[in-house]
């Protein structure tokens, strides 16, 4: 089968004014269907940088990169985005929930932007709230949620179109310990049981433990990629 | 889908900031509401204008002094003096004349009893009566043989009885002093109003032709002569036999310039249509700048908008919105600003109108058309000045986007 993510000789170098920042400097990663990766690393490895690119919403300034065997390079920007709208799902480490919308409207933005019908959206959306546990907070504002809350909201908004691909950078950057362990519980669960490939980035190692891989950034490249034979369930 | 996703967002923003989305408008309501209101009066003007020329009746003619030419400096229209009653006579002979009188008219004060009033006295014959339609309320017209007995007889306009004989029951048989010459009062006129220009059709005093001449202004001329056609489809025809006949009595040998006018209302009346049409257009013209003015503050509010949303756009932009989208969206919030700001500048505008007609007692009259090119034009406004900024939006990089506080 297709990996979902292959990147060879990814490289990003960024130009402020006369100095060049190379952010990403030659990272070579297959990411298969049904995989678990944690990205960790030290702060300014380019860990948020690659996954920028792996997200396409920005590209990288030499190497190759195929998502499901297309080629990201020769994606027009409006196919790039219609990739993001079915194919992909964003969670940040600031939830980036719309200020005065409900949770309902939220989880709904994405189908916006891809074919469904309008009666059927909001049905879906719902349906996705319910899986996560969280239909209860369909009329809440984004202000009216604690962090926890909004960054299940979050991810129901990732998960509502049925990504192949969920891509998280620090999503339990802003939670407590007990939260973390919540969201990343569900990271899980969605990753075992629907079979949902995950990309993480984070700084804690306790949070990495719940990925079946973990990959190790320093100073633009890969300098360890192991299975997790102690992967954390819950 | 389309629909819901540029639509929606865009009235959804724009509730939010419902004082914001209220003030940008203003500024197209009041563009808007500007050219209705200049529209309205200037074309109700030029309809009541054509509307009261025409109730004077399409049949009629008037004929006025032309220019003279005196040491190479031509006069206005109206400069010579050549006209005489008996020009009058000889054109009621033509084929195709129903009745002919002269006129001469003069503004003077009036006293009766222990008033006095500043009017317009006309001296005219018993045909005026026929010629303007307009009958007495009470008394007698005044008939050729007070014309021939040159008798100090006069007939008033309604705002003349109020003011002279204010709570008398009937004037008929009082005696009115003009210019020191008493005359005795034999009917009243009907009522006629207002006329196009504003002014009060009733505030006349009519006296024969002849009586003004002899008594008030000495002259042997008149100031011009009115004709009724017998039909208004023959009238170009006896606009010609005027023209011909007063030409070989004047003894006007061409190419010197006729020293008389012939005009039927019919071409006054659109002469004074499309001169009120140009000012109206100019007018509204005028108006229409400060629609644009509005337009730049759309397009103010919009860049705000822009930045403010930034983060909205970038996450937008990251769950799949194409920059097409994106750039919907706002140029729908700018339509929809403008717009509906144009449609509430098209009431604010038709009530203006309404006070102006019901305060100034102005006629006033909105035509559709210029609805429709108002609102259409507060549109394009919306899409010209918002093009800008949602271009702006939608060119925003999705991660400095989703990384702006
Ligand atoms: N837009 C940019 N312009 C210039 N340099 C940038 C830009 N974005 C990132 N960089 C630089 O690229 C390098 C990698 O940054 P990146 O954000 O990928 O690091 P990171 O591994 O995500 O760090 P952290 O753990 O702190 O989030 C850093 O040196 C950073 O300063
Ligand atoms: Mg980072």
């Amino acid at each position: 089968m297709e990996p979902v993510v292959d990147v060879r000789g990814l490289r990003k170098i960024y130009t402020l004014g006369q100095e060049e920042i190379g952010a990403l400097a030659g990272v070579d990663l297959r990411i298969d269907a049904e995989e678990f990766v944690a990205v960790m690393g030290p702060s300014g490895s380019g860990k948020s940088t690659f996954m920028q690119i792996v997200g396409m919403l920005d590209s990288p300034s030499s190497g190759s990169y195929h998502f499901e065997g297309r080629d990201v390079s020769r994606l027009t920007a409006d196919e790039r985005a219609a990739i993001r709208s079915s194919r992909l799902g964003f969670v940040f480490q600031s939830y980036n929930l719309l200020a005065r919308t409900t949770a309902l409207e939220n989880v709904e933005l994405p189908l916006l932007y891809a074919t469904h019908p309008v009666r059927e959206r909001e049905q879906i959306a719902r349906a996705q709230m319910q899986l996560l546990g969280i239909e209860h907070l369909a009329k809440h504002f984004s202000n009216q949620m604690s962090g926890g809350q909004q960054q299940r909201v979050a991810i129901a908004r990732a998960l509502v179109n049925g990504p192949a691909l969920i891509l998280a950078d620090e999503p339990t950057g802003a939670l407590d310990t007990k939260t973390s362990d919540e969201v990343m519980a569900l990271f899980g669960e969605l990753n075992r049981e629907r079979g949902i490939t995950i990309l993480l980035v984070t700084h804690e190692a306790d949070i990495a433990a719940y990925a079946k891989r973990i990959v190790r950034f320093r100073d633009g490249l890969i300098i360890s990629d192991r299975i997790n034979d102690q992967q954390r369930a819950a | 889908m389309i629909f819901d996703a540029t639509l929606r967002p865009a009235f959804t923003a724009l509730l939010r900031n419902k004082a914001r989305s209220m003030l940008t408008m203003l500024g197209i309501v009041i563009g808007v509401a500007a050219v209705i209101v200049t529209v309205a009066i200037g074309t109700g003007a030029r309809i009541s204008v054509q509307k009261s020329i025409a109730s004077l009746g399409s049949n009629l003619i008037v004929v006025q002094p032309g220019s003279i030419t005196q040491g190479g400096a031509r006069s206005g229209f109206g400069g010579a003096s050549t006209l005489t009653p008996a020009d009058g006579l000889a054109i009621a002979q033509l084929p195709g004349v129903a009745a002919v009188s002269p006129v001469v008219s003069l503004r003077t004060q009036v006293v009766a009893g222990g008033n006095n009033w500043q009017t317009f006295v006309s001296g005219v014959a018993p045909t005026y009566s026929y010629i303007r339609a307009w009958p007495v309320a009470s008394g007698r017209f005044f008939n050729q043989s007070d014309v021939q007995a040159i008798a100090k007889v006069a007939v008033l306009g309604q705002t003349v009885v109020t003011q002279l004989f204010p709570g008398q029951s009937s004037p008929i048989g009082a005696s009115v002093l003009i210019k020191g010459t008493p005359f005795t009062v034999i009917g009243t006129l009907s009522p006629l109003g207002q006329s196009a220009m504003g002014q009060d059709q009733d505030d006349v005093i009519l006296i024969p032709y002849s009586s003004a001449m002899e008594r008030l202004t000495g002259l042997k001329t008149v100031n011009s002569l009115m004709v009724s056609s017998a039909q208004a489809s023959q009238i170009d025809e006896v606009q010609s036999a005027i023209t011909a006949l007063l030409v070989r009595r004047h003894r006007i040998v061409p190419p010197e310039p006729n020293d008389f006018q012939v005009r039927n209302l019919q071409a006054i009346a659109q002469a004074a249509g499309s001169t009120a049409q140009v000012m109206e257009v100019l007018l509204a013209s005028v108006a229409a700048v400060s629609l644009i003015v509005g337009g730049i503050g759309v397009m103010n509010i919009m860049l705000v908008s822009v930045t403010e949303r930034t983060r909205e756009i970038g996450l937008r932009m990251a769950v799949g919105a194409p920059g097409r989208s994106i750039l919907q969206q706002f140029l729908t919030e700018a339509i929809a600003l403008s717009s509906v700001g144009g449609v509430i500048g098209v009431v604010v505008g038709a009530l203006g109108a309404l006070l102006v007609s019901v305060l100034a007692h102005w006629p006033t009259q909105i035509p559709l058309p210029w609805v429709a090119l108002a609102v259409g034009f507060a549109a394009l406004v919306g899409i010209f000045f918002g093009y800008y900024p949602a271009r702006k939006a939608a060119a925003l990089n999705p991660i400095e986007a989703l990384r702006f506080e």
